[in-house]
């Protein structure tokens, strides 16, 4: 049952059953003052639920910024900076969070439903017990995130996209119980890997083939940890005639 | 038909292909954070080295952009400078190739499981 509570320092509150409610202007105002602030705010004030839903959150320094429980709903935050904020118990469900920057954050318990999560940094976020369905996931990074799924071909999947791991029924992990046949027609799902294909001019000379090969990898090492797969080249025959060979690294010049 | 392929990382191969082959219009411009930090040695590698400024830059950002430590970067930029002039050439190889039409056509497809 809702009651009325008293004035908070900033304009009137609503007490409804143990939290409260409050004017969204008055908490849009209080986060155009900065995560400090906030954050200040919010420990001084641990009943007041935030209500930003539906807003275009202009701010978007938001590193370590404390929206536990928040009403996000809809809230715009593309690209912003949320890298450790605790979204714990968080309403994001259909805000728009592309590109943005959600390393390590916490999104335990957050509804992320429908969320619009492309391109962002999920690196090392704590996604336990969030709700994912029909958010979009294309080329968001999921290192080290994990998820819960018993769905063979959906832990495939999650396992392609983004270095995402699956993991056994346990407490950590995020859920996709009630995927069902839609999430995959309403969502999408980074592909980590690509396969780049150069075709030549022909005929091409061994020497140009090789100097390509090379530059190629020593470009690609040097950001990545991983090794290229491969290469394959296809020299001087229709690919329909299968002239496909495996050759070493080609590192030499 | 002759053709290379490779698999690997979206964001690498993509970046890769943007960066330092040109598949039309204009080639890619530095985005300026290499030149803000590294501008003295890429000048000084340029002047006495054999690639050109430009290259040097083009190659700084995409090593920025893939998260290359700043301890790297010194090295690089310092004492291991012969590296990324061996860097800087292989991006110059694959644009004379892309220019001279050794390299007829790029593309990146993207994989998935099923």
């Amino acid at each position: 049952m809702a009651r009325f509570g008293g004035w908070s320092g900033f304009g009137c509150r609503i007490e409804c059953e143990g939290w409260s409610l409050m004017a969204d202007q008055e908490h849009k105002e209080m986060l155009r003052r900065g995560v400090a602030a906030w954050n200040e705010w919010r420990r001084k004030n641990p009943r007041v639920v935030p209500d930003l839903s539906g807003t275009n959150i202009r701010v978007k320094e938001l590193a370590d910024v404390d929206f536990r429980g928040a009403n996000l709903r809809g809230a715009l935050l593309t690209g912003a900076d949320m890298e450790g904020a605790d979204l714990t118990g968080a309403d994001l469900s259909h805000a728009d969070l592309m590109a943005a920057n959600l390393h390590r954050a916490c999104l335990k318990n957050a509804d992320l439903t429908h969320a619009n999560l492309m391109e962002a940094n999920l690196k090392d976020a704590d996604l336990a017990g969030a709700r994912l369905e029909q958010a979009i996931l294309y080329r968001a990074d999921l290192k080290g995130a994990e998820c819960v799924c018993n769905c063979l071909w959906f832990n495939m999947l999650m396992d392609f996209a983004g270095g995402v791991q699956a993991v056994d029924r346990s407490d950590r992990g995020f859920y996709f119980e009630d995927v069902g046949g839609s999430f995959v027609e309403n969502s999408f799902v980074a592909t980590e890997n690509s396969r780049l294909e150069i075709t030549l001019s022909d005929p091409v000379s061994t020497q140009a083939t090789y100097e390509i090969l090379g530059a190629l990898n020593r470009l690609y090492r040097e950001v990545s940890e991983d090794e290229l797969v491969g290469p394959i080249i296809k020299i001087g025959l229709s690919e329909d005639a299968g002239g496909e060979g495996r050759i070493d690294r080609g590192d030499g010049r | 038909m002759n053709k290379i392929s490779f698999k690997g990382s979206n964001a690498i191969i993509r970046d890769i292909v943007s960066r330092f082959f040109v598949t039309g219009g204009d080639p890619a411009r530095p985005c300026g954070e290499a030149r803000a930090r590294y501008v003295k040695a890429i000048e000084e590698i340029a002047a006495t080295g054999p690639v050109e400024a430009h290259t040097l830059e083009l190659l700084l950002d995409f090593l920025i952009a893939h998260g290359a430590t700043g301890a790297r970067l010194d090295e690089l930029t310092g004492e291991r400078a012969d590296e990324l002039v061996q860097l800087a050439l292989d991006v110059e190889t694959l644009r004379r190739y892309r220019r001279d039409g050794t390299i007829l056509d790029v593309r990146v497809v993207d994989e998935w499981p099923f």
